[in-house]
């Protein structure tokens, strides 16, 4: 045997034996030495020494101490963060992820769809409630200034003689100045008018907003006296529409109703102050021509906190000045308190109540509580899987693994899920808010302020994230930490002798209890919910009952204060007029007017008595929308009037005054009676004076149908309509056969040459007013739909793993009946039995409590409620179903494990 | 925490070397300054023992020898391994206190 080749054996004999970077750090230490040795000792001493180290007890005890060393290493998940957390956690999270696909699945759905919702409603709440902060210079420092009536609570916008007093005589807020929105149509250089909202604003809103103007100047003190030439200043979308940029455009005129102000300036983009405006005209607002508290004073009033000033000592001084003027007005101030408020709560509806941050803070609590609803059920899937990771987790324990390391890994492996949830829930739900903002600038803010406030652009900023963060560690806490609590409590090291076994944990009386909680409130709540957005989805989606392809319909109101217009000569107001105008237009066969068209606009729901049929019960009444129509109404749109007459010229002035009523309210309310001459009458609350009685005299088709809901239709009555001369707002009905679309334009024309001050809104053909995503409520009721289902998986899934689970802990009692002789029929009717019992009373429980919300809540919600029977019979039936098919499996296993095997257990 | 003898002198070895305190090197210096020939493997079943304890952590560095290979392991007294190298110290100072050879 030759020396050099020795110690490459022994050398490779070594590196197997010490394993590891430290054991390969000692094989070289050795190598080195021998190296040395045999240089200096000769070659066969050198091997001699080498090879003695097999032999030496220390090299063992290295070797074991190696193992030990690479074991606790990868027990303890490798190289351990600060957190103590490793990379090697997140892979075990994904490869978890991988193995149990349907788990994942489920869990990742129903946390997507909760932290989707959580974002929307969060960032709805940080867009318009949070007290977001004005993105403007100091923006902070900008306040509102109101009145408070303390009797009432309410916020008193009747405020033009106290802001005279607030700008003469307040110290400590600046540049105090006021604005109201105002209707007017902007029209353009082919005639067309386009409604727009105008800040009426005085000179000061410019200062305090403290932006300078892209071209020209702001609105000066000099044009808010009354005979200055007027003015405007118009924002930079405006700008760029209107006149193409044109760097010029100081000088130039715009055409707002009646009046062509001059534009003297133009604002940069984005700029929108005091609301969302981008057009401001002067406030020519003199208190000597308007009474105290008249409705024509109602405005906004905003300052600029002085240098050093806080906004409570505003609001001292505030009261200060109030008290004088309650002193001097008691007859309408006695009640009234001046306050200095946040300026974008004024705006929000907050402005009244300082509890009104509370009250978000609670509802949004309450929001994230709902949406933790979801995470229970994962967490007991996840629970459920813990539990048959008992072994696992138990081994772990014994092996040195605290049970702080086991719980973050399970945390981690939760984390994970959620966390991939979260990507594609905080997508949707930016979405969402994103498509909720679009649709309210359309309808909802533009109707009620002139459009979505300027500050409301921070729902997609950082703090929404933050708030989804939170949902996604809520999520990995309570799906991950609370399962691996219970699986590493005391009972870890029990479970650790069962192991053999194939058993998890224990759990009686807590099993049951989670099994009757589970299918009970699911039970309870999905069939109401799934209600609700049914039910809303048939006031979002209706399809009419009548030909509608060559319908084109459009919204009409005169301003409330006409610019300047005076008197009108004769009866006629412009909507006469204008209607008059088109029924002699070429192209239109038919004009008609309503107050409204079902599916279209907004529709109220009314309590009605009708003569000789009793209230549904003590407290409760009959529902139905109403609507007028004018006289023409259903044979203009060939709607057949069913049984009775159509509306005549006459009706509005009939004693009583008629109505026709559609089908569904006839069977409904009716049923097989005879609707033609009953009266039928609105009552109100409860305590307020009944409307007059009217007469049904027809009875006519639903108009619109939800396809959604089994062809189902509101009940609805309609009364008539006096002629149009008299109406200051109606929704317009032509019937244009040859392409109703491209009408729009030119009704825009016609209603600007018949009168420039004539609001035309909304344009549209009937047959667009179904498009997906049309209103809010679509988004909402997408939401809703979208949480009902998952819900609704999420808990058949709960309820199975529950069910499987539960049976699966009795393997042993169930095998040893067997090793005893017990029939097995009986053996598997007694497990049955027994899911049957937990399932049937969280059925129960479950049909309870929907009859409850039923009963309570839902009449309130939903006008016109019919409870969802046929929803709750298929919730009740899944949920035991699929609990008792879940119990099918591990009992059909538990049946045929050997005698022997289950004396053996325990 | 009762240290042995070689667990301490292991550790003041680790001490002196640091931040070099890779296992040939203490070895080194537990021959050159405390004239203890101690085998590879004792070194290293001692330093793993002590790291088990806490007393001592190790971090991976890469070699600047130029010989080249895997990084070395180097070891480090822990607040724990101090506390307990000089609570040995303490104990023995009290120790000898008041010793006197006849």
């Amino acid at each position: 045997m030759s020396a050099p080749s020795a110690p490459r054996l022994l050398a490779a004999l070594f590196r197997r034996l010490l394993r590891g970077d430290l054991g390969a750090e000692a094989c070289d230490a050795m190598e080195r030495e021998h190296r040395e040795r045999r240089a200096r000792d000769g070659a066969n001493r050198a091997w001699l020494w080498y090879a003695g180290h097999l032999l030496r007890p220390d090299t063992w005890r290295l070797a074991v101490a190696l193992r030990r060393r690479a074991r606790s290493s990868r027990l303890r998940g490798g190289r351990l963060g600060a957190a103590g957390v490793s990379v090697l956690d997140v892979k075990l999270g994904l490869r978890m992820l991988v193995k149990n696909p349907a788990l994942t699945a489920v869990s990742g759905l129903a946390t997507a769809t909760s932290i989707a919702l959580g974002v929307l409603c969060f960032g709805f709440f940080q867009d318009f409630f949070l007290r977001p902060e004005l993105p403007l210079p100091e923006g902070e420092r900008i306040v509102s200034l109101g009145l408070v009536n303390d009797a009432t609570g309410r916020t008193e916008r009747r405020l033009l003689h106290d802001f005279v007093a607030w700008r003469a005589e307040l110290e400590s807020v600046e540049d105090v100045g006021a604005w109201r929105a105002v209707s007017r149509n902007m029209i353009g250089a082919d005639g067309t008018a386009e409604p727009v909202v105008v800040a009426e604003m005085t000179a000061s809103g410019f200062r305090v907003a403290g932006v300078p103007p892209l071209l020209g100047r702001w609105l000066r003190e000099a044009d808010e006296v009354e005979g200055a030439p007027p003015v405007v200043v118009i924002g930079h979308d405006v700008w760029q529409t209107r006149f193409g940029g044109d760097p010029e455009v100081t000088g130039r005129t715009l055409q707002l109703g009646r009046v062509r102000p001059e534009v003297v300036g133009v604002m940069p983009r984005g700029y929108a102050f005091p609301l969302s405006n981008a057009l401001w005209t002067p406030l020519r607002w003199d208190a000597a021509d308007h009474e105290l508290m008249a409705s024509s004073a109602r405005g906004y009033a905003f300052g600029r906190l002085a240098p050093g000033t806080t906004r409570a000592q505003a609001d001292a001084e505030m009261a200060v000045l109030t008290r004088r003027r309650a002193a001097e007005h008691p007859e309408t101030h006695e009640h009234l308190r001046g306050v200095v408020m946040s300026y974008t709560d004024t705006h929000t509806g907050m402005d009244n109540a300082s509890a009104g941050g509370v009250l978000v803070t609670l509802v949004l609590t309450f929001i994230t509580l709902i949406l933790a609803v979801p995470f229970v059920n994962v967490a007991i899937l996840v629970y459920a899987r813990t539990a048959r990771r008992a072994g696992e987790i138990a081994l772990r324990n014994a092996l040195g693994a605290s049970r702080r390391r086991v719980v973050t890994q399970l945390f981690m492996e939760a984390l994970v899920l959620s966390g991939l949830a979260a990507v594609a829930g905080v997508t949707l739900g930016l979405w969402a808010l994103e498509r909720l903002h679009v649709l309210m600038s359309v309808e909802v803010m533009n109707q009620a302020f002139g459009g979505v406030p300027f500050w409301a652009r921070q729902g997609r900023g950082p703090a929404t994230l933050a708030y989804a963060l939170g949902l996604t560690l809520l999520a990995a806490v309570v799906s991950g930490v609370v399962p691996g609590l219970r699986a590493t409590g005391k009972r870890a090291q029990s479970n650790l002798a069962r192991l053999s076994h194939g058993n998890g944990m224990r759990l009686g009386a807590v099993w049951t209890l989670l099994i009757v909680v589970q299918v009970g409130s699911t039970v309870a709540f999905v069939p109401p919910a799934a209600s609700l957005a049914w039910s809303l989805l048939g006031d979002a989606v209706t399809l009419p009952t009548f030909a509608t392809e060559d319908l084109l319909v459009a919204g009409l109101a005169l301003p409330p204060e006409p610019d300047g217009a005076g008197e009108r000569e004769g009866t006629s107001t412009p909507i006469g007029d204008l209607l008059r105008r088109l029924e002699e237009e070429r192209g239109v066969t038919g004009v008609t007017y309503a107050s409204g068209l079902p599916g279209v606009t907004f529709e109220g729901s009314s309590r009605i008595e009708i003569e000789g049929v009793p209230m549904p019960e003590e407290g409760g009444s009959h529902r139905a929308g109403s609507m007028g129509l004018a006289p023409d109404f259903f044979g203009t749109l060939d709607v057949p009037i069913l049984s009775g007459r159509a509306f005549h010229r006459g009706d509005p002035e009939g004693q009583p005054v008629p109505v026709i009523v559609n089908r569904t309210l006839v069977r409904r309310i009716l049923g097989d009676r005879n609707p033609l001459g009953r009266r039928l009458r609105v009552v109100g609350p409860r305590d307020a004076e009944p409307g007059p009685w009217h007469e049904i005299v027809g009875v006519v088709d639903d108009l619109t149908t939800n396809p959604l809901n089994g062809g189902r239709a509101r009940s609805r009555f309609f009364r008539p309509l006096p002629a149009p001369d008299s109406l200051s707002r109606a929704t317009l009905v032509l019937r244009v056969p040859s392409s109703p679309g491209d009408f729009a334009s030119r009704l825009r024309r016609i209603t600007t040459a018949v009168d420039p001050t004539l609001g035309l809104g909304f344009v549209m053909p009937v047959t667009d007013t179904n498009d997906p995503f049309r209103t809010p409520m679509h988004v909402v009721v997408l939401g809703i739909m979208i949480a009902v289902l998952s819900v609704l998986l999420l808990a058949t899934a709960s309820v199975s793993a529950l069910m499987s689970f539960n049976v699966t802990q009795r393997r042993r009692e169930i095998g040893i009946r067997s090793a005893l002789g017990a029939d097995p029929r009986r053996v598997l009717a007694g497990i049955f039995s027994r899911s049957a019992a937990q399932l049937g009373l969280g059925g129960l429980v479950g049909i309870a409590g929907a009859v409850f919300l039923e009963r309570t809540f839902v009449p309130e919600m939903i006008p016109d409620h019919q409870p969802a029977v046929g929803v709750l019979l298929v919730v009740a039936t899944l949920m035991v179903g699929a609990g008792l098919l879940a119990t099918a499996g591990p009992a059909r296993r538990a049946l045929g494990i050997e005698p022997s095997e289950a004396l053996r257990e325990g | 925490m009762s240290l042995g003898d070689l667990q301490q002198m292991t550790m003041l070895a680790v001490a002196r070397v640091a931040p070099e305190a890779w296992g040939a090197a203490i070895r080194d210096e537990l021959a050159a300054v405390a004239g203890r020939e101690v085998s590879v493997p004792t070194v290293y079943v001692t330093l793993v023992r002590l790291e088990e304890q806490g007393l001592v952590t190790s971090s991976e560095v890469p070699r600047e020898d130029g010989v080249g290979g895997p990084p070395r392991r180097v070891f480090e007294l822990t607040p724990d391994g101090w506390e307990a190298l000089e609570g040995a110290r303490t104990a023995m100072r009290r120790m000898w206190r008041g010793v006197v050879r006849p």
